[in-house]
């Protein structure tokens, strides 16, 4: 037979015990939630060596469906290649930042760009831009439009561009625009002609 | 004692690594090899269907015949070393006594001796017998017909199977008819002069071989069996597209003549609402009667989604709908429709815009639907427009060009259509296949949710309201406004 005070102090420590178990496993939530609160999908950017300039942006907006011109000012490389990469990583981070009018996928990026001499800047994306990119006409039509309006308008001698995935060909960015024609950056009638609205 | 890890220790443990990853591999590929490459029988029942592995004894195919009979009903026994012996308790609840001996070739049902002319297997307590008993087998535990195609390894137990019929129809276009006496879902690939359906899931049965159609377009149909599926192919001289209707029971195979694209269309509207090489007879009024064929495109189907809305609403699925609503509302303004696909199959925009070169279309629509913005959104091809008139075959990449303007112009009126029922609508140019490729007044139609709300793309009034629109301006080409 246990003594009552024996059993007494038992009962007190398996109470302990399951207390602090359960104060445990809030605290594990707590620092898991945490840790997911602070993971940013935007790619890292590494610190880009040159002198700040002026830089156009024009960012798509889905309610409109049209492309709004914004200038911002930011460290650019001189050389049209990387120039070209960092001017579309700032574009690319506005559409990562929470409450973006025109959203795209978590960790999109460019990996490359390259400059050819007829006028053509061949882009080259990641999997995130494309694989997490949303499904209609205008959403992709909007990134396309946005992507090689800016570049044009920052380097001069872009007049068309080409995008791969992951260095790749691929048929549509998300379902509908047509990934394997060149893009003219100044077509005879632009994303939206007419919006009587 | 200090332990220290050496670099031979580490060398060591990458190299256990690396060969346990390249046992895992190599197990893995074989797996997946040995799987393509398993026989099977596919058993056809009234109720349901499945298929039982093969497996090789000595040399020869065996299946597992406890798998098989429990697919029909019961099995209440035991299996021994030498014999199995139970009871096969059918769906009324029949207890038929079945004997089976480990290397003897004959059996016995209800006492009754049966020969099966290869010896039944007892392998790792499993029962194995050659699939050749079944249909001896099963007719006398379930007393109803069978009937087994060795060749193709499939087994119809009681009046299963689906028959089909063929009709050729010359008028329009060619174009053969396969009329099934139940719904099919075949799997579907076409490459250029064939199209090939197959029936894995389904009792579909024909006469084995090659039949000549008769047609230089539509050749020949070709019905096999093998492993468990049937095939139907359909062979041509050029590109054919197929579409199933009639909710599964009917498949149609349109061939696409392959001069589709060679007329030279210098962009008039006149010339593009008539058939350009057909010249109309003299008794034909100039433009009331003239020949007046939408090509409606339900965008994507089968593999190809299109935009996922929610759990059980796909882009896909609705374009299809809002594609009947669009075909009824050009009923009612009297002007021919023809859809490019019926059901959930896959097509490439090379053969939509083939299908619909081939039909010599008055005006191409494909439909898609949206679910940012709201509002009605109209798109054609963001090629430029040609300049002057085009001689010769037109480029396939840009064949759209020479109609262009007419795009525009469809694009303005039924922009100016929707307006007009207060529906929000814009207008400009994309790059989206296959608007490239049409030879026709091309554009395409990207629904929005109306204020916002996912559901009301579901809802019949919307899609009544935005399609009478559509078809109003399309109507419109065959006036003789409309000709410059």
């Amino acid at each position: 037979m246990i003594p009552r005070n024996v059993q007494i102090a038992l009962m007190v420590l398996l109470t302990a015990i399951f207390g602090m178990l359960l104060y445990g496993l809030h605290l594990k939530t707590q620092a898991e939630q945490a840790r997911v609160a602070h993971i940013d999908a935007r790619p890292i950017v590494p610190p880009v060596a040159g002198s700040a300039a002026q830089t156009v942006l024009f960012v798509a907006d889905d309610a409109t469906g049209q492309l709004e011109r914004r200038e911002i000012s930011t460290a650019l490389p001189a050389e049209p290649s990387l120039r070209a990469r960092e001017v579309l990583r700032a574009l690319i981070a506005t559409y990562l930042e929470k409450g973006s009018a025109h959203p795209l996928g978590p960790g999109s990026d460019v990996n490359d760009v390259f400059i050819v001499g007829d006028g053509t800047a061949v882009i080259d994306v990641n999997s995130a831009f494309a694989d997490g990119h949303r499904s209609g006409i205008l959403a992709e039509e909007l990134t396309m439009a946005s992507v090689a309006q800016t570049l044009a308008a920052n380097l001069r001698s872009v007049t068309r561009v080409k995008f791969l995935v992951d260095g790749k060909e691929r048929e549509t960015l998300a379902g509908h625009a047509d990934l394997v024609d060149f893009y003219e950056v100044n077509p005879e009638r632009g994303l939206v002609a007419s919006n009587p609205r | 004692m200090r332990w220290t890890r050496t670099s031979a220790d580490s060398r060591a443990g990458a190299f256990a690594a690396a060969a346990v990853g390249f046992c895992a591999g190599a197990l893995i590929v074989c797996a997946l090899l040995l799987q393509a490459q398993e026989k099977r029988v596919a058993v056809f029942t009234p109720q349901k269907y499945y298929s039982v592995n093969l497996i090789e004894i000595e040399g020869q195919d065996y299946l597992d015949l406890a798998n098989y009979l429990e697919g029909l009903g019961r099995v209440d026994g035991k299996l021994d070393a030498k014999q199995w012996k139970f009871h096969f308790i059918t769906a009324t609840g029949e207890r038929i006594e079945v004997q089976f001996e480990n290397n003897k070739s004959k059996f016995k049902i209800r006492g009754k001796t049966f020969e099966m002319g290869q010896a039944f297997r007892i392998r790792e307590e499993r029962p194995y017998a050659p699939p050749h008993v079944l249909p001896e087998l099963t007719t006398q535990l379930l007393r109803t017909q069978v009937e087994y195609h060795p060749a193709g390894r499939r087994l119809f137990v009681g009046a299963t199977e689906i028959t089909y019929t063929t009709e050729l129809q010359r008028q329009p276009t060619p174009r053969l008819v396969v009329h099934f006496s139940a719904p099919v879902n075949p799997t579907i690939s076409s490459e250029y002069g064939r199209v090939r359906m197959q029936f894995a899931r389904e009792p579909v049965t024909g006469e084995p071989g090659t039949q000549s159609l008769g047609d230089p377009s539509l050749t020949a149909s070709t019905f096999s069996e093998s492993n468990g599926t049937a095939e139907l192919t359909i062979a041509g001289a050029g590109p054919l597209v197929a579409n199933v209707s009639d909710g599964g029971k009917t498949l149609t195979i349109t061939a696409v003549p392959t001069q589709a694209a060679a007329p030279p269309a210098a962009a008039p509207p006149a010339s593009i609402v008539t058939a350009p090489s057909t010249p109309a007879p003299a008794t034909t009024p100039p433009t009331a009667l003239r020949r007046l064929v939408v090509v409606i495109d339900p965008a994507h189907g089968g593999e190809e989604t299109g935009a996922v809305f929610t759990d059980k609403l796909v882009e896909k699925d609705l374009t299809l709908v809002w594609a009947r609503q669009l075909r009824a509302a050009l009923d009612k303004q009297g002007v021919s429709s023809v859809m490019l696909r019926e059901g959930d199959v896959t097509l490439s925009a090379d053969q939509r815009a083939g299908a619909a070169n081939g039909l010599r279309a008055a005006a191409f629509v494909t439909l898609h639907l949206g679910n940012s913005g709201d509002g009605v959104r109209l798109y054609t091809s963001r090629l430029p427009a040609a300049q002057g008139h085009t001689n010769g075959l037109i480029p396939w990449n840009t064949a759209q060009s020479g109609s262009l303007t007419a795009s525009r112009s469809l694009a303005d009126a039924i922009v100016q259509a929707l307006l007009k029922r207060d529906i929000p609508a814009a207008s400009g140019s994309a790059m989206l296949r296959p608007l490239n490729n049409v030879v026709a007044p091309a554009v395409a139609v990207e629904v929005m949710p109306a204020d916002g709300d996912l559901a009301s793309l579901s809802r019949t009034l919307y899609q009544q309201s935005v399609c009478s629109a559509l078809a109003e301006a399309l109507a419109a080409l065959r006036k003789p406004e409309a000709t410059p």
